[in-house]
């Protein structure tokens, strides 16, 4: 499997911006068919309470403007420093350019960056670090910028009880920098592409342009409402997947550091629901203490946003302060997952922002 | 493996479902929680407690608890 280890490259910062406006499936039974006991079944069950979601018109690109923003605000980072953008999205602002380009004009930066977007989801952010890494290694960046953001809300159809309460958007920023010293971090990156339809939006792109038809709401078997154009996903086949690919993940990243699963302070996972995590909690034998859940029943599932999320609102307060030892693993859409092993020691910045997605930016 | 401990881990895995309203010869799909997602956290339930793999559609063909419990013991044994 592609596996990488790398000495020389650090975190040095996280910032995530969520929107304002919280959206509650209590508010929305009538959406989703009315039948009360059934709602309360589904929330208790995955858990779900909240979702950020932005406002109509607001993009990935703008949370993730704002997360950049916050992260120059709050740090020792400088526009001059940064020698790349990597920014991960699956909802971009335009089919042309990349959303990468868009930010680099509108925070300012020197025309000595590279910019480009990498089209992945659950597993981006993992994938995003992976690419920085690897571009501080080569010799030619000191400073990158990994943008990772979705606004997967405006994805799904709001009748739509199997998606709709599951997803909330956010933008994060992440500061990965040369390390003087210390800052070891192991890798590994793999894809099931024959479980491409799995969880997929299969209109309005190229293979089925956007017409009337792709456009037309239909209700499934189970009274939900849906177009071509937005999200669907397969349930049992992506909770088979995850817990299929999951645990051996882990336990594979964990030996390729060469640590055990005890010297591991946290597991932070891709925050799919609370479901999903404890059962692949329960495989590994892990106590849930160790992996931190608490971001999916107060943001919502932010696809890509969900990793730097979790440990910006759940470890932030410590990390400013402290070294952890951390496992980040990301899984879903592609089907595509990925994992690393790495220290992050007392952040400069490390903060969820809840005022972004109010307005468009640009 | 006994039916009293399956029957406790099939109630558990289902939200909603009180203890003693599920016996042996429970018919699944005429309990009021039966629905997509009971199906799918009853696999669940089995692959982490049993270590048990079953399909959907061997679950569909199964009436009873009691038939559940026997694939699964099946299963293992084999």
């Amino acid at each position: 499997m592609p596996k990488a280890h790398f000495k020389q490259s650090c975190i040095r910062g996280i910032v995530t911006a969520v929107p304002t406006r919280k959206k509650s499936i209590d508010d929305e039974v009538h959406l989703y068919g009315g039948n009360v006991e059934q709602i309360e079944r589904i929330k208790k069950t995955i858990g779900l309470k909240e979702r950020h979601v932005v406002e109509a018109g607001v993009t990935a690109g703008d949370l993730c403007q704002r997360a950049a923003e916050r992260l120059l605000e709050t740090s020792s980072l400088t526009r001059e420093k940064i020698d790349a953008v990597v920014l991960v999205t699956q909802t971009p602002d335009y089919f042309q350019p990349a959303t990468a380009c868009v930010l680099h004009g509108r925070l300012g930066l020197k025309e000595d960056c590279a910019a480009f977007d990498v089209n992945l989801g659950c597993s981006g952010y993992v994938y995003a670090l992976w690419l920085a890494g690897m571009m501080i290694e080569a010799g030619g960046c000191d400073h990158v910028l990994v943008l990772a953001g979705d606004t997967i809300s405006r994805c799904v159809n709001p009748r739509d009880r199997a998606l709709a309460p599951l997803f909330g958007d956010a933008g994060s920023a992440t500061w990965v920098a040369r390390a003087s010293g210390g800052g070891e971090s192991w890798f590994s990156l793999k894809s099931d592409g024959q479980g491409f339809s799995h969880l997929m939006v299969p209109g309005g792109a190229f293979r089925h342009p956007s017409t009337e038809e792709t456009r037309r709401e239909e209700t499934d078997g189970e009274g939900n409402v849906r177009s071509e154009e937005q999200l669907r996903m397969n349930g049992a086949e992506v909770f088979n997947f995850s817990m299929k690919v999951e645990p051996q993940a882990i336990r594979e990243i964990v030996e390729f550091a060469g640590k055990s699963m005890e010297e591991v302070d946290y597991l932070v996972f891709h925050q799919a629901n609370k479901y999903i995590l404890s059962n692949i909690a329960r495989r590994l034998r892990v106590p849930m203490d160790k992996v931190p859940c608490a971001t999916v029943e107060k943001y919502g599932n932010q696809s890509c946003a969900s990793i730097p999320s979790t440990i910006c609102d759940s470890l932030g307060d410590r990390l400013r302060r402290e070294k952890l030892q951390l496992v980040l693993s990301g899984f879903g859409v592609g089907l595509s997952w990925a994992s690393c092993c790495l220290t992050l020691d007392r952040l400069e910045c490390c903060e969820v922002v809840c005022d972004g997605g109010d307005e468009p930016q640009a | 493996m006994t039916i009293e401990a399956f029957i406790e881990n099939f109630v558990d895995s289902i939200e909603g479902l009180a203890s003693g309203s599920v016996g042996p010869d429970t018919v699944m799909r005429n309990l009021p929680q039966w629905d997509s997602l009971a199906v799918l956290t009853t696999v669940a339930m089995i692959d982490a407690e049993y270590e048990v793999l079953i399909t959907t559609n061997e679950l569909a063909k199964q009436q009873t608890v009691q038939d559940l419990f026997q694939l699964v013991k099946s299963k293992k044994e084999s």
